[in-house]
């Protein structure tokens, strides 16, 4: 009510505007009128950013225009946008009201408008500062797993990459500083992600389409690893971090520091991990065949899972010119890691008195990354801003089997990005974006499922923003140009049978006895088009509240390895045979498999989403209603053939009826499905060092024409109890995954389980900074959890109880 | 106020739902297969092939297994074979015996089938087909993938006319008589090239004293014979020699070599003049084309011409021939990538093709190959070192009278990698078997 007087008393005072530099000065204060000290204001679309002093006070001498819409943010409030009318003589003595929340508010960084989890359409959440140090692990997937309508796809703690809303693989995009990876994460679950949580600053999930700024592949989401390897400011800071945890032995050492000499900003990032195989409370693998009764959990039943440990370091290195106006600069960053790869074990179950003797089988991950990041003001008449960030990476991971590289995979890609924001113009703010990627992939060995293929997106976009009285309505369109080239696609004479009793007659009539076969080659070139709309509102109901619509269409191409794929692929346990291919209409026919005659269709999502959100006081309350219709969604539907997993064993003496070396042929198909669910997250201040936490999420993904789609997260709730006091702080969280029993064809149901996890941290400060010290603990009780969305749900269980010391400081 | 804009934007979103389709394009080209080399002993046996040899001395037709090295059949044929071609899909070899009229077919046994979605190979004991030609002095034999005509020059003095037979593998296989054939009103040395339905057929008037053609025409196959569609108003003088690429064909005349361009159902005619490398009478008699390689070879005596039919230029090839050598085995090898050219002193020169060339010669002297280091003078008549080319590999065959021997020359290491006994005397000799692709050596 208070911004309304404020805003029409302005009004009426203004008079015809001037072209000539405006003042305003004013004071950002709380509800209770008390000055708010080091809050950020920042005029909107002219990149003007000033911190308020101990007594709330800030002021801007040189605003260009009539009008200005104010941005202002402090830690416990709730961010807010205050539209003023400049007269001539300025503005003097205005007061600003913040009102205080709950809930965390963090801007988003890789987005040109502002965005938070208060203030956006589409949701978005922040986990940066303590309680991403706190939730940092050594894979994106198990440092995210606590946030609100993100899950873990599990892959034995090794290469956990995130779920949003049930979604991942190609159409989870996962960016470092806004532009991409450029890993092989999203080819296959067993593919770590390349960054690095301990030395990230924060880092954003973007939950919904987010193909407009980021392109097709962000169709269900991004994930935005935020660091400081470039330099934004004039500061000198730094932190670092010793922690070791009981149940893998991980030893991590982290730090990074950031000054600058002149105007030339520099930084500096270096982290090492090292795990071994983590220890589970029962068995590791499933048997669902309940053969053996007398087997059951008793001597030696807890153990470890093997080939789970990883060592991993890495550096980044960067430094910028800091202008008046902006910024130009420039990193290099390196990422080792050798992470094992459990569950490979081939099907080879031990026998009785045989040793359980595992083969080693670990990837060694290397990449190399230069990144440019700049953002210019430039204050022309038609441009008002330039952003332009450029990448570099080059990627490979090799698989090794034994001593022996078993698969060599390559990613080396550039993009480019450029934002060029427009003054306002009729109060609309935003610009357009153009953007290009280009990656060369490649993978060669034995379990080279995917032939090597190069992508092109060529971008643009535009975006555009617009406040109509309490309502901000966000519009965009991109569209883009999407082109995969592979010149070998191989079409191999695929030896595929059912594993049908009655089936039998198939024995060889005229099979093998020409001895060689050929393998077709064909020379693919795929086109895509595709284009995305998006239209969002938030509308500010009422004081302290909002509500968020946001509606999108969103096209996106399939991937080379959603549609090239054709081969063994271990870490999915399935052999994998893209788009492009489909299944030979002649049941009798000698191949199983053959080219597909029908068009590629792009993958269409139409999603609406709906935010509901109490920002003010000491509840706060987010809640997020999504449907989301995708037709032409690809995924692998089991064909119920088995074909050989390429690895010659030597099974000798091998009775009758042993599929080792053979795995499921899985088809990418496209279908047309529904995802629907919700999130919400209410946060209650208690009183003031104790403040409870509710979560809860839920999904359901399911086929049009009928079932269920694999690996959908369950039903999730979780509460969180935290103290914040001035030395001491502390939290305690239970997690309850309900069962998952809406399970695809072929795939089994999951049982339900409570994670309990706490912390403690001693603040104090020494030797010339804050210091915490800190011990964690999680999976408290010791329960054995299978989870629904790991590809390892039956080798690898979660790791069993584990306790954390740690210790990091800040100055 | 909002409830309106939202339906705005409700109509803006469906009407985006109707526009949303057909962005996206597929573009296939199916390369050619790569043979899966599996774990039986047979396995390689058809990637490397088989040759068919005649003996000087008798009607006798071997077959040879070129893997192990081992004889897998022998036929004789009516009459000694005055040449030996492979057909289109090289799985028959044809024995020619022009002065017996008569062209007789060996399968070689290896082969493969449209399976639909892949093609199948088979590999079988060789056999005498029952199909036999006779017609009168069957001489020129050329061939593309999938087709096969045979020019039969007729015989002046028993008033046969020239004949031109057009036929195929399969029609080989089940020995159907039910092929094509184009008669003239006279005899004729001539030349024809099959194009599917059309046949590029040489043209002789009937008045004129010469055998040779000097006129060439587009014959339309109707049912089993041949109309005369167009007859081309340019002269080929003294026509000899005819080769064909994807869009010419090209025939030797005594002015230069003559060029149709096809373009559809329509052919243009040209021709490229003699450059100033021709001397006396020099002449291109003698022209080799490949599917995918854009120039034509051509060979005025043992002059080696580069025939750039786009550019209608004539490039001399520098191939460092001895003094005295002429040319006496020839052809398109590894894939057309390569062109080898034997030589009556014993020598295999390898030459790269460039099909990017658009000035100068397009073939490249690579390599020489001493085959053999005998005094070749003392070579019995008639017998003269003979070539065959391998299709599955860069692989080349000479078979050499004198030692009675078969020498394997890997034209990649450019040497001489074995040589087999034979324990009689070859005369003519040509390889069978399954062409591999072009990605896979």
């Amino acid at each position: 009510m208070r911004r309304k007087t404020i805003v029409a008393s302005l009004i009426a005072a203004s008079l015809s505007g001037q072209l000539w530099a405006q003042s305003v000065q004013g004071t950002v204060v709380d509800e209770q009128g008390q000055p708010v000290a080091e809050a950020w204001v920042t005029v909107v679309g002219q990149n003007k950013k000033v911190k308020t002093d101990a007594s709330g006070r800030f002021e801007f001498t040189d605003l260009q225009s009539k009008q200005a819409e104010l941005h202002i943010e402090a830690s416990s409030f709730a961010h807010r946008n205050f539209r003023l009318d400049l007269p001539a003589q300025g503005v003097q003595g205005i007061q600003l009201a913040l009102s205080s929340t709950a809930l965390e508010v963090i801007d988003v960084k890789a987005s040109p408008f502002h965005a938070s989890s208060t203030e956006s359409a589409l949701p978005v959440s922040v986990l940066a500062g303590d309680r991403l140090k706190m939730n940092q692990q050594s894979t994106l997937g198990d440092t995210l797993k606590n946030e609100v309508g993100v899950h873990s796809n599990f892959y034995g703690s090794v290469a956990s990459s995130p779920i949003i809303r049930g979604l991942d693989g190609p159409r989870v995009l996962i960016t470092q500083n806004g532009l991409d990876a450029g890993d092989a994460s999203r080819v296959g679950p067993d593919h770590s992600v390349s960054a690095e949580a301990s030395t990230a600053s924060q880092i954003e999930v973007l939950r919904g389409p987010a193909t407009l700024f980021y392109g097709s592949g962000a169709i269900g989401g991004v994930v935005n690893v935020v660091d400081n390897r470039i330099p934004t400011e004039q500061v000198t800071k730094g932190e670092w971090m010793l922690q070791r945890e009981s149940v893998n032995n991980e030893k991590l050492a982290s730090g990074s520091a950031q000054t600058f000499i002149g105007q030339t900003g520099l930084y500096a990032d270096v982290f090492w991990r090292d795990n071994d195989d983590y220890s589970i409370p029962g068995e590791a693998e499933v048997h669902h065949d309940d053969e053996d009764e007398d087997h059951d959990h008793e001597a030696g039943a807890s153990g470890k899972v093997a080939n789970t440990a990883a060592t991993a370091k890495g550096f980044s290195l960067g430094s910028s010119y800091l202008l008046e106006n902006g910024f130009v600069g420039l990193s290099f960053g390196q990422l080792k890691r050798e992470y094992g790869i459990p569950g490979h074990s081939h099907g080879g179950h031990a026998h009785e008195g045989e040793e359980h003797a595992e083969e080693s089988v670990y990837a060694d991950l290397k990449q190399d990354r230069v990144q440019f990041l700049s953002e210019l003001d430039l204050d022309l008449p038609w441009l008002q801003q330039l952003n332009s960030r450029i990448a570099y990476t080059d990627y490979q991971h090799m698989e090794i089997e034994e001593g022996l590289v078993g698969t060599t995979f390559k990613n080396q890609s550039e993009e480019a990005r450029f934002e060029l924001l427009h003054p306002v113009i009729a109060d609309w703010r935003g610009g357009g974006s153009l953007h290009y990627k280009h990656s060369d992939f490649e993978a060669v060995g034995a379990e080279a499922f995917t032939p090597p293929s190069s992508t092109e997106m060529l971008a643009v976009a535009l975006m555009e923003e617009r406040h109509f009285g309490p309502v901000l309505l966000q519009l965009g369109a991109r569209t883009e140009q999407v082109t995969i080239n592979a010149a070998d696609v191989l079409l191999p004479p695929l030896a595929a049978h059912s594993h049908d009793d009655d089936a039998h007659d198939h024995d060889h009539d005229h099979g093998h006895d020409h001895g060689a076969e050929f393998i077709r080659v064909f020379d693919v070139e795929h086109k895509f088009k595709p284009y995305s709309l998006s239209a969002g509102a938030v509308w500010d109901f009422t004081e302290g509240y909002n509500l968020g619509v946001s509606v999108s269409r969103s096209e996106r191409a399939p991937s080379a390895s959603e549609l090239l794929s054709f081969g063994p692929h271990i870490g999915t346990a399935s052999y994998e045979i893209g788009a492009l291919f489909s299944l030979n209409d002649d049941p009798h026919a000698e191949q199983a498999i053959v080219l597909n005659r029908q068009p590629i269709e792009m993958e269409v999502a139409n999603n609406l989403d709906l935010t509901f959100r109490k920002i003010s006081g000491d509840i706060g309350l987010v809640f997020n209603a999504f449907y989301n219709k995708v037709d032409n969604y690809y995924y692998q539907q089991n064909t119920g053939l088995f074909a050989e997993d390429g690895h010659n064993h030597d099974h000798g003496d091998e009775e009758g009826h042993d599929h080792s070396g053979e795995l499921p042929v899985y088809l990418f198909v496209a279908e047309n499905v529904i995802l629907h669910g919700f999130e919400s997250q209410l946060v209650w201040q208690i009183a003031q060092p104790y403040r409870f936490t509710v979560q809860a999420d839920y999904i359901r993904a399911r086929l049009d024409r009928g079932g269920d789609l694999p690996r959908t997260p369950p039903l999730r709730l979780s509460s969180e109890l935290a103290y914040e006091g001035d030395q001491i702080s502390a939290d305690l969280r239970l997690t309850r995954y309900f069962k998952q029993d809406r399970v695809s064809e072929l795939e089994s149901a999951t049982a339900g389980y409570n994670l309990l996890d706490a912390s403690v941290s001693y603040h104090f400060s020494g030797a010339l900074q804050d210091i915490v010290l800190y011990v964690k603990g999680e999976n408290l009780t010791d329960e054995e959890a299978r989870v629904h969305t790991s590809f390892l749900k039956d080798k690898t269980p979660l790791p069993g109880r584990s306790l954390g010391l740690g210790i990091r400081g800040q100055f | 106020m909002l409830k309106s804009k939202l339906n705005v934007l409700a109509l803006l979103i469906s009407a985006s739902f109707l526009v949303a389709c057909g962005d996206s394009t597929t573009n296939i080209v199916e390369k050619d297969p790569i043979p899966v080399e599996d774990d039986h002993d047979h396995g390689h046996e058809t990637g490397t092939g088989r040759l068919v040899i005649s003996d000087k001395d008798s009607t006798m037709l071997r077959v040879y297994n070129l893997e192990d090295g081992d004889l897998l059949g022998q036929f004789s044929s009516l009459n000694n074979a005055s040449a030996l071609h492979a057909s289109a899909s090289q799985r028959f070899a044809m024995v020619v015996q022009r002065d017996t009229d008569k062209v007789e077919f060996i399968d070689g046994g290896l082969y493969q089938e449209d399976h639909g979605d892949h093609l199948h190979p088979y590999e079988e004991e060789p056999r005498l087909m029952s199909l036999q030609l006779s017609e009168s002095r069957p001489t020129h034999v050329t061939t593309t993938d999938e087709q096969i005509a045979i020019f039969f020059d007729g015989n002046a003095a028993s008033s046969s006319v020239a004949k031109v037979a057009l036929l195929n593998d399969d029609q080989i296989n089940t020995g159907s008589n039910d092929y094509p054939v184009l008669t003239y009103s006279t005899h004729m040395h001539g030349a024809a090239q099959a194009r599917g339905e059309i046949l590029v057929s040489t043209i002789r008037d009937a008045a004129t004293a010469s055998t040779l053609p000097d006129q060439v025409g587009i014959y339309h196959v109707h049912g089993d014979h041949f109309h005369l569609e167009q007859e081309f108003d340019m002269r080929c003088p003294g026509l000899h020699g005819s080769a064909q690429n994807a869009d010419y064909v090209s025939f030797g005349c005594t002015d230069g070599v003559m060029l149709l361009k096809q373009d559809g159902e329509t052919f243009t005619a040209s021709k490229v003049a003699h450059t100033t490398d021709f001397t006396g009478t020099m002449r291109i008699g003698t022209l080799k084309g490949h599917e995918d390689a854009p120039h034509f070879i051509g060979f005025a005596g043992a002059t080696v011409f580069s025939v750039n039919p786009e550019a209608g230029s004539l490039n001399k090839v520098e191939w460092q021939a001895a003094t005295g050598a002429s040319i006496i085995g020839y052809g398109f090898a590894d894939h057309g990538e390569k062109f080898v050219l034997l030589d009556s002193t014993g020598a295999l020169s390898i030459l790269n093709y460039n099909a990017e060339t658009t000035t100068g010669a397009a073939f490249e002297l690579a390599d020489k190959v001493q085959i053999t280091t005998a005094d070749l003078t003392t070579m019995p008549t008639g017998s003269q070192l003979q070539l065959a080319i391998s299709a599955a590999d860069d692989k080349v065959y000479v078979a050499d009278p004198l030692s009675k021997t078969v020498s394997t020359i890997d034209l990649e290491e450019a040497e001489v990698t074995e040589t087999q006994e034979l324990g009689f005397t070859p005369h003519k000799l040509v390889w069978l078997g399954i062409p591999a692709g072009h990605d896979d050596h």
